[in-house]
């Protein structure tokens, strides 16, 4: 039971979500979040990983690419440990993207976004892969960043600073007595039980999902979201080591971000329904139309096998413009004016610019609180991030190989020590001294499992893959889950019985894609049901 | 190099256990057949158990039928009892390493532990899993042993199963290979640690190390002293152990541990499938190579199709391998025992099955007999007919679902049966 009076109460565990969270309980205020399911499991995991540097956006929406352009250093500062500064090129194929070249270095110049022409014998030698009848190519400074680890970290310095996250608890109603906002009710989807908080502030960071919560108030303006639905391919293999834009006015399928092991593909934007919001899927002939599309930026794109794909819907407001023109700047509603000033909605955005999201909101939510507080999130590193550890100090110390330490350097930082610690209880056969591997395809170890299990508050077992990446590679989770519920056994006091539930709500977010799928992952996919349903009688 | 390519009366195309199943049978009555074989499939993954219908019904027979009323398009629809009764008589006679599950006489299924930590109803199961828990009561202390360097291990899930379903005390003890031979002889030591330490290795090892037994044991009991300090060793009635102890040997290996330990000795059916896969397919090996049946490994079917020779119709089909060589086959009969997962290798960049078989250059067949013959245009030739065995079935039936082939019918059950019934097919057309 959470009875107690909360400073603010945050709706929504994306990085908004979390950002927020962080923001607040630093500036010591106190806070609760809900999310209905994981955190990032929603827009937050299903984007394309990309910290932009604006460039994609020069053209059409200026003051978001000054955003992005500003929140991107001020990200690859204070997180060295997920981010990666790789860089990207714009890459023109045809006349038309030669004639944009000028329009884009021209924008770039006036928004302050760095931009470079470089020689295309130069861009091919680093990227061999790329379609070599490329004729034009800038270079910008787009980066990597890690959506899932972003959120956590936020998540997990917020709950050191006092916060409280409570994941799997849906807030079904906000608690409105005599006009005025005092709390919400949740229901927590693992105990099934319902319960109540209150608070004197709720922040709505519940991106296209936002309406959802305006709908026990009368309001003259509500809400109009138009999500966008986009989808992402992950292809086997990292066939570029730097970002890959089309050097055009942004479109689809235009996007090649290099992420660990393979790469993403995307995107698309699609309309789509409010109550489909839950269940996205792209269709077969959406997949292929990216693949087409990406054949044009990598020619031998189809000779790698696509592992995965997923689709995330944009939290954008309604309006007349085409879809893709829509602004991605983001919005802070402050609900005052409706007789409201206990809600505030933050809304819009892109992943890159979470945190100066979050320092609006909590300057607005300081402001009806009658605090002065300063936000420190820009010069504050996030947790582990302090300062960046490379490869080698994880292949030395942890004693991994080459392929472990470049996947480690992406993820933990100055936590490799606390990871180190945790290395003497599993360690691997073969040398004796270096960490055993759980999930072989993304180099996950047991001490990482063990470490996120301690600290990143992991419910159930699909928890593990997002927070180290476990079972995203090649093979899905075929080899490595069984493994994953083994450790949850020796770790847990669970029932047998709920651990096998889990697994089986695991399993079926991998192989829910199937419909859509080809014929390989269709393959692979039966394969595994093979081994968990009649190897392992799994109901 | 059509004069050189070599004549069989029958090609199997896929070297899995419903292959070399039919191969066996072939060669018991001298019919001349060899296996092509990709080299990689489903079988691979055996875990050990041989299931047949998921149901746990004491009275096979009956439940069978019911099951045939019930699902008229499932490949159990077109065989008999009789068949099914034979062919698994047959395979476990000829397998004794196998333990046939019976009932007054009748094969029956029974429960076994998944590896999961789950019961599954099979038909028979190799000798040395655990299965028995009617044995099981509240005084039974049952020792998992986990080797830590093992890997695959889902110890602690069994052991929670086993504690939420049973009666019983129930343990995990812990132990290290590596502690185990550190006091061995050096040579030893240095061609284990060679290259990774995978479980056939230590397998491998058993296998070598038939003499040693009594250290084994002498380990486990020092480590029971050490970690289980309130355990009375002689109330221990079992000891679980992961499928490592041997992959020739381990029947004896599990007999004298058993003697020496003083409890029985068990092993757990595994998902982690290497070993256990690998034991059958020695058995099987060893009992074609007694019939000097050819397997040819790492060949690809490329295409297939009808020729006349000598009056004749044959097939002409030809493999290919990695590196582009090429071999071509004249068969009066082929069978495609492909299995449905692998049929290039689940990870390699080739795939789609469609373009296989356009590739055959041979129309898709608009019937499939009750013998799991391919028929063209309605007409059956009965010499040179074509079939489909094992899992391979699915290919060609249609308006199965994945429930038919996952719940009810595949593995080494369905192999068995089905490889069976072509075989007999086959006999009866060269008669």
């Amino acid at each position: 039971m959470v009875s107690s009076n909360f400073d603010c109460i945050v709706v929504g565990g994306g990085i908004t979500g979390a950002g927020i969270a962080r923001d607040l309980s630093l500036r010591g205020l106190k806070v609760i979040l809900f999310e209905k399911n994981d955190l990032s499991e929603g827009t937050t995991g299903r984007c394309h990983a990309m910290l932009h540097s604006g460039a994609r956006y020069v053209y059409k929406d200026k003051e978001a690419a000054t955003e992005c352009s500003v929140e991107n250093e001020i990200l690859l500062k204070i997180a060295p440990h997920i981010t990666e500064a790789c860089g990207g090129y714009f890459m023109g194929l045809d006349r038309e993207d030669i004639e944009y070249g000028d329009v884009f270095y021209e924008a770039c110049k006036n928004s302050n976004v760095s931009c470079e022409e470089i020689n295309i014998k130069d861009f091919l030698q680093e990227e061999p892969n790329c379609n070599r009848y490329t004729k034009r190519v800038f270079k910008v400074k787009d980066g990597y960043v890690d959506p899932f680890l972003l959120t956590y970290y936020n998540a997990y310095d917020a709950v050191n600073n006092g916060a409280i996250i409570k994941t799997y608890c849906k807030v079904e109603n906000l608690i409105v007595k005599n006009d005025t906002i005092i709390g919400v009710k949740y229901f927590d989807l693992l105990n099934k039980k319902r319960d109540e908080a209150y608070g004197k502030i709720i922040i709505n960071a519940t991106g296209p999902w936002a309406s959802d919560l305006e709908k026990d108030l009368t309001l003259s303006e509500p809400l109009k979201i138009a999500p966008t639905m986009g989808t992402l391919l992950v292809i086997k293999d990292r066939l570029v080591n730097h970002l890959i834009n089309r050097l055009r006015k942004p479109g689809d399928g235009d996007i090649i971000v290099p992420s660990h092991n393979s790469i993403i593909l995307g995107t698309t934007s699609k309309l789509v329904k409010l109550e489909d919001l839950d269940t996205l899927l792209p269709e077969k002939d959406e997949i292929e139309y990216i693949l087409k599309l990406g054949e044009s930026l990598i020619p031998t794109i189809r000779k790698h096998r696509l592992i995965r794909f997923y689709s995330g819907a944009r939290p954008l407001i309604a309006s007349g413009d085409p879809l893709r023109e829509v602004s991605r700047k983001f919005d802070i509603i402050d609900y005052e004016k409706e007789g409201y000033p206990g809600l505030i909605t933050i809304f819009g955005g892109k992943l890159t610019t979470y945190r100066l999201m979050a320092e609006k909101t909590c300057d607005l939510v300081c402001k009806k609180l009658d605090m002065e507080a300063e936000c420190e999130t820009a010069n504050l590193p996030i947790p582990g991030g302090e300062n960046k550890v490379h490869k080698k100090v994880f292949q030395d110390e942890l004693n991994v190989d080459s392929k472990t330490a470049f996947n480690m350097q992406f993820k933990w930082g100055t936590f490799y020590k606390e990871i180190l610690n945790l290395c003497e209880h599993c360690l691997d056969s073969t040398t004796f001294n270096a960490p055993r591997t759980i999930c072989e395809c993304e180099n996950v170890t047991e001490p990482e499992l063990s470490w996120v299990k301690k600290n990143f508050d992991v419910k159930v077992i699909d928890d593990y893959r997002r927070r180290t990446r476990q079972g995203m590679g090649p093979c899905q989770g075929l080899f490595c889950y069984f493994k994953i519920a083994n450790l949850e056994a020796k770790w847990t006091e669970k029932s047998h019985a709920q651990i096998m539930e889990e697994l089986k709500l695991a399993l079926n977010k991998r192989w829910k894609i199937e419909t859509s799928a080809d014929e390989l992952l269709k393959r692979q996919i039966k394969f595994s049901k093979y081994i968990y349903l009649l190897g392992g009688n799994l109901e | 190099m059509s004069k050189d390519s070599k004549f069989l009366e029958v090609c199997i195309v896929g070297g899995g256990f419903a292959g070399m199943n039919l191969a066996r049978i072939l060669a018991e009555k001298n019919i001349n057949s060899e296996i092509y074989t990709s080299g990689i499939g489903a079988s691979q993954f055996w875990v050990g158990t041989v299931d047949f219908l998921n149901y746990n019904k004491e009275d096979l027979k009956q439940s069978f039928a019911k099951f045939k009323a019930n699902n008229p398009k499932h490949p159990y629809k077109r065989l008999e009892w009789d068949l099914i009764n034979f062919s698994f008589r047959d395979f476990f006679s000829t397998f004794p390493n196998f333990k046939c599950f019976e009932n007054n006489g009748d094969l029956s299924n029974q429960y076994v532990l998944t590896t999961l930590g789950n019961l599954k109803p099979c038909i028979g199961i190799w000798n040395t899993i655990f299965h028995n828990f009617d044995s099981l009561n509240e005084d039974s202390i049952v020792i998992l042993v986990d080797f830590i360097e093992f890997n695959n291990s889902t110890m602690h899930l069994v052991e929670k199963s086993l504690k939420d379903n049973f009666p019983g005390k129930f343990f995990i003890l812990e132990l290290s290979f590596i502690k185990l031979v550190q006091d061995w002889d050096a040579n030893e030591q240095i061609s284990l640690f060679q290259g990774n330490l995978t479980e056939i290795k230590i397998a491998d090892f058993f296998d070598n190390s038939l003499e040693k037994i009594e250290i084994i044991a002498d380990y486990v009991k020092s480590e029971v002293v050490k970690q289980l300090k309130n355990v009375e060793q002689n109330k221990i009635v079992w000891y679980i152990f992961p499928p490592v102890l041997g992959i020739r040997k381990e029947q004896e290996i599990i007999k004298n541990l058993s003697k020496i330990l003083n409890a029985e000795c068990k092993e757990l059916v595994a998902i982690s499938p290497s070993i256990m896969s690998k034991r059958l397919n020695n058995e099987f090996e060893n009992r074609l190579q007694e019939s000097d049946i050819g397997i040819n490994k790492n060949l690809i079917l490329t295409s297939i199709k009808k020729i006349s020779e000598k009056g004749n119709i044959v097939w002409e089909l030809l493999f290919s391998d990695k590196k582009g060589n090429k071999e071509t086959i004249k068969a009066k009969y082929v069978v495609f025992a492909i299995g449905t997962t692998f049929l290039e290798g689940i990870f390699s960049e080739l795939s789609d099955l469609k373009r296989i078989f356009q590739g055959f250059s041979i129309s898709l067949p608009n019937t499939f007999s009750d013998s799991f013959e391919l028929i063209f245009n309605n007409i059956s030739d009965q010499k040179s007919g074509i079939f489909a065995c094992g899992s391979a079935i699915y290919l060609f039936v249609e308006g199965l679902t994945e429930e038919d082939e996952i719940k009810y019918g595949t593995g080494l059950g369905l192999s068995i049966a089905t490889s069976a019934k072509v075989g007999e097919k086959i006999l009866e057309y060269l008669k």
